[in-house]
């Protein structure tokens, strides 16, 4: 049966995002950039479209519907994925951003972006595996000691071998400290693991022929908490030196988790060294020296930022597809009657002539177009690290502190927008939108993951108000103020976008009250009236940085519109930008505007009810 | 000309006719008799992969060298660029605006002149082009070199010695046919699937030789080739027609049949 392909990618957009706005061509026009070009970066982005159309998009559905097993044998993922695995490796998709002396392209991260976006828009569930295998990769190659690099790295860059990135345990979440799984030195300077972990992406599968999985485990003896843990490399099946797999590693996969969505990604709980079999090796290579073990978090995180970015990118992905297939439906569902035309020859119109459907689609175009523009945004600065490392060390550490900045923004802003707009989808197609002929339902099923792993969306808006606001003495933060209230300033002078300067200002000044009034709450210690608008903040900051963006975008189109034939299709799409830079402004910014009154306000109520007064008879 | 009289345990040198089409897939608009150019893309015939792969497909078997040729703009480079990409060893380019317009016989006349330039075995092309559908430029080719055509290929069975292998689609069912060396064959699209450009292969593109030519590199006369050349002349340009709305049967099988056959022939009509 040949199934309906929903993949939808609109090249157009990624174009401008990637060319006129966020300048690919400057950064390929630097080492260690220059040598692609930007013909190449154009054809690597249509035919990485084409992979994601031809091979992946079709295994959408069924991928979902046949879902993860567990047999004696191991994990059964669908069947259709294996050949799109090996695809995907052959085609060499996953080192297009690794670095040339990793065996890799060597491209800008910022072109990375949008190959990540299409193959999560064709298949969320498939592009987990690719991408922590990705993840495992990074850390072997950067990290890992010269044997572990030649063992496990180019293994793992072949696809002939899958990662996993194992924190989670049933007392451990969250907060990843409580973590009981125990790593005791043996004599040859590797370790003996034991203890169980829950939720593994990929944790068993039966595609690659071995999996690497990259745990945390406690050293016998070690400090209480995360700082106490360490990081471990442990093979599924044993490697022996000349890299030929030996017997297995006493790694056992006791149930695949059934949920709500992202079926054709498996979900495991893991049993390490039941049998007392389970051998694992310390990244970076060492023996029991509590120097070399220690830094198990920091060295997780190397792979947990790059990860929170890669979340981001899946959830804008999806909604992109979502939109794009709503937009579509709502050009070709015929209903009611138009408000001043009337029913017209077909006896009704499309529905995208409805002003509440359009609305909804401008909703889900700002969303999708101003969380991409707060991604490439993000992702730039990531590169121009890279070409700065050569020639301004010191520039290069400002940066980077500035990037990380973002991280927790970007992956809860950018997840909890992709959510409502998969929501909207389904709610332009109506009844088709909740039932299975239509890709809307698997979408929003699929993106709910987003704003739950990789640390949920609260534990984001925790290490934002917690950790980075305070980070540089606060310098970040303020960077960041002070580079959107100075474009909010620029903008003024221009004629036509007096209503959005002004709503830009007006949430800027917010934004500075905010933080003013975090520091007396801080010096009041009121640390509470922090915690408790952490994820408000963030939305806050979100819809301020989309805003800003979107609107220097607008800015863009402006410029190239004057030089065009106002009906041409450019001039349409240049229109379209001005559109959703105006939309945002005018309708999702002020969330952010009303949001700093309540933040500042500093409202107690939810910590002062009672715990039965939230009721269910305490 | 031919690279060797019997090539077997040798090399195959293939030579490749691709085009940069518009993107049919994408809404094709007309306006005044022609075509409307704002909002187009234009990408590789679809019938030219089918031909690009099937002789990627002969070199890993016979080793050689694989050639393809376009003519065309500017833009036309992609086209050559995606084929290098996906495995072709070199490209050859005619951009010469006096080429514009040029209906099948002209571009035959170029090829004629452009794939003489170097010995080869074999020419492979789409059964026709996407933009046209004209399906002219690959026999009329073969007749100028004087060599055999097998049109609509659907699969290349064997390559021997000096001769080759050839299945197409007849009226009457399939036809096995076997030609010598050197020869042309059209490619149905049912005759492989094309592969994707890798993204290796797209890094690597840029070593591969990419030969940019003019008429005059090739000792041709402007006036027999292009819009001045040209023999046919396309007067003006129509958009489809709008289909009628169809109608959707629903039920078993047997019902439907039923149903269909009695509209077929109480309203339709069908038979007589
Ligand atoms: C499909 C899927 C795939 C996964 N893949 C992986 C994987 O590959 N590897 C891996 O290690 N894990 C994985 N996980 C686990 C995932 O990262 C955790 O589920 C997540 O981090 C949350 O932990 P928890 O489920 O224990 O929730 P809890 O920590 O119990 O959290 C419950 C709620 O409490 C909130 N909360 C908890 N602590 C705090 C706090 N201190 N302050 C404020 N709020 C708090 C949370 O935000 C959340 O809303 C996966 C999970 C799923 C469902």
């Amino acid at each position: 049966m040949s199934e309906t392909n929903f993949y939808k990618c609109d090249l157009r957009e990624l174009e401008f995002a990637l060319f006129e706005q966020f300048r690919l061509g400057e950064l390929l026009a630097s080492p260690p950039f220059d040598h692609i070009s930007e013909d190449e970066a154009r054809m690597i982005l249509k035919e990485a479209n084409r992979f994601a159309g031809d091979i992946l998009g079709p295994t959408l559905a069924p991928a979902d519907r046949e879902g993860c097993r567990l047999t004696p044998e191991g994990v059964k993922v669908p069947k259709i994925l294996h050949n799109v695995w090996h695809k995907y490796y052959e085609q060499g998709w996953n080192t297009l951003a690794m670095p040339e002396t990793w065996g890799g392209q060597g491209a800008p991260r910022l072109l990375a972006v949008p190959v990540s976006e299409m193959m999560s828009a064709a298949n969320l569930a498939f592009h987990t595996y690719p991408q922590l295998t990705l993840g495992v990769s990074a850390v072997i190659h950067g990290l890992g000691s010269p044997e572990q690099k030649a063992l496990f790295g180019k293994k793992l860059d072949t696809g002939e071998w899958s990662g996993t990135m194992v924190l989670t345990e049933p007392q451990a979440g969250s907060d990843v400290g409580l973590s009981t799984t125990k790593a005791i030195p043996n004599s040859d300077g590797s370790y003996q693991i034991t203890g169980n972990k829950i939720f593994i992406s990929g944790g068993d599968n039966d595609f690659a022929e071995n999996i690497v999985h990259l745990a945390l485990a406690r050293i016998e003896g070690a400090a209480r908490g995360s700082r106490g843990l360490s990081l471990f490399l442990i093979p599924k099946i044993k490697v022996n030196p000349d890299g030929s797999l030996g017997e297995a590693n006493d790694v056992v996969c006791t149930r695949v988790e059934e949920k709500m969505g992202i079926h054709g990604s498996a979900t495991c709980a893991l049993s390490f060294g039941e049998n007392g079999g389970c051998v694992g090796y310390l990244i970076g290579g060492g023996s029991s020296k509590e120097g070399d073990a220690s830094g198990g978090m920091q060295k997780m995180f190397l792979m947990m930022n790059e990860a929170r970015v890669s979340v981001a990118t899946q959830a804008l992905g999806v909604a992109s597809t979502a939109y794009l297939n709503a937009l579509e439906y709502s050009r070709t569902r015929l209903q009611g009657a138009h408000h001043q035309k009337g029913r017209g020859e077909a006896g009704a119109v499309a529905i995208i002539e409805h002003p509440d459907v359009r609305r909804m689609l401008m909703e889900m175009k700002c969303r999708v177009e101003g969380c991409r523009a707060l991604l490439y945004y993000i992702r730039r600065m990531d590169d121009r690290i890279s070409i700065l490392r050569a020639s301004d060390p010191q520039g290069v550490g400002e940066l980077h502190d500035y990037f990380s900045l973002f991280i927790p923004l970007l992956k809860a802003h950018v997840t909890d927008m992709g959510v409502e707009v998969a929501s909207l989808a389904v709610q332009v197609f109506g009844g088709a939108g909740y039932t299975a002929d239509f890709p809307a339902e698997q979408y929003l099923r699929d993106s709910r993951i987003l704003p739950i792993y990789e640390g949920t969306n609260g534990i984001q808006a925790l290490d934002l108000v917690g950790r980075k606001l305070g980070q540089n003495g606060g310098a970040l933060i303020q960077r960041f103020s002070r580079e959107v209230g100075d474009f909010a300033a620029t903008l003024k002078s221009r004629p036509g976008y007096e209503i959005e300067s002004g709503k830009l200002e007006v949430a800027v000044a917010g934004f500075n009250k905010v933080l003013a009034q975090y520091l007396q709450f801080a010096a009041g210690d009121k640390l509470e009236l922090i915690l408790v608008t952490g994820a408000p903040f963030l939305e806050m900051m979100g819809h301020t940085m989309c805003a800003y963006l979107l609107l220097e975008g607008a800015l863009i189109a402006e410029a190239a519109l004057a030089e065009l034939e106002p009906e041409s299709s450019e001039a349409q799409f240049y229109r379209g930008k001005i559109a959703s830079a105006r939309y945002y402004t005018r309708n999702l910014l002020p969330l952010a505007i009303a949001l700093a009154d309540t933040i500042a306000a500093g409202d107690a109520t939810a910590l002062e009810i009672p715990d039965g007064g939230f009721s269910l008879a305490y | 000309m031919r690279h060797r009289a019997d090539f077997s345990g040798g090399e195959l040198n293939v030579i490749v006719l691709i085009k940069h089409v518009i993107d049919v897939e994408l809404n094709v608009r007309v306006r005044d008799g022609s075509v409307v150019q704002d909002g187009m893309t234009y990408v590789l015939s679809k019938w030219d992969e089918n031909a690009i792969e099937a002789a990627l497909v002969l070199k890993d078997a016979h080793d050689g060298e694989v050639t393809a040729v376009t003519i065309g703009p500017e833009r036309s480079g992609e086209s050559l660029r995606k084929a290098l990409a996906m495995g072709v060893d070199k490209g050859v380019h005619i951009n010469d605006p006096a080429t514009e317009g040029s209906d099948s016989m002209g571009y035959a006349r170029i090829l004629a002149k452009t794939v003489t330039r170097q010995p080869y075995d074999l020419i492979l092309a789409g059964r026709q082009s996407q933009d046209t559908d004209q399906g002219g430029t690959g026999p009329m080719l073969a007749e100028l070199l004087n060599i055999p055509l097998v049109g609509n290929v659907v699969e290349i069975a064997a390559v021997d010695g000096t001769k080759l292998t050839a299945h197409r689609n007849g009226d009457a069912g399939k036809e096995v046919v076997e030609v010598t060396l050197p020869a042309l064959l059209t490619a149905n699209d049912s005759l492989n699937e094309p592969r994707l450009a890798s993204l290796r292969g797209i890094m690597a593109a840029k070593n591969k030789p990419m030969e940019i030519l003019t008429l005059a590199d090739l000792e041709i006369d402007p006036a027999t080739v292009g819009a001045a050349g040209a023999g046919t002349e396309v007067v003006e340009m129509q958009p489809p027609r709008a289909r009628a709305a169809g109608q959707k049967f629903e039920g078993a099988p047997e019902e439907i049949t039923k149903e269909v056959m009695g509209l077929l022939v109480n309203e339709a009509k069908i038979f007589g």
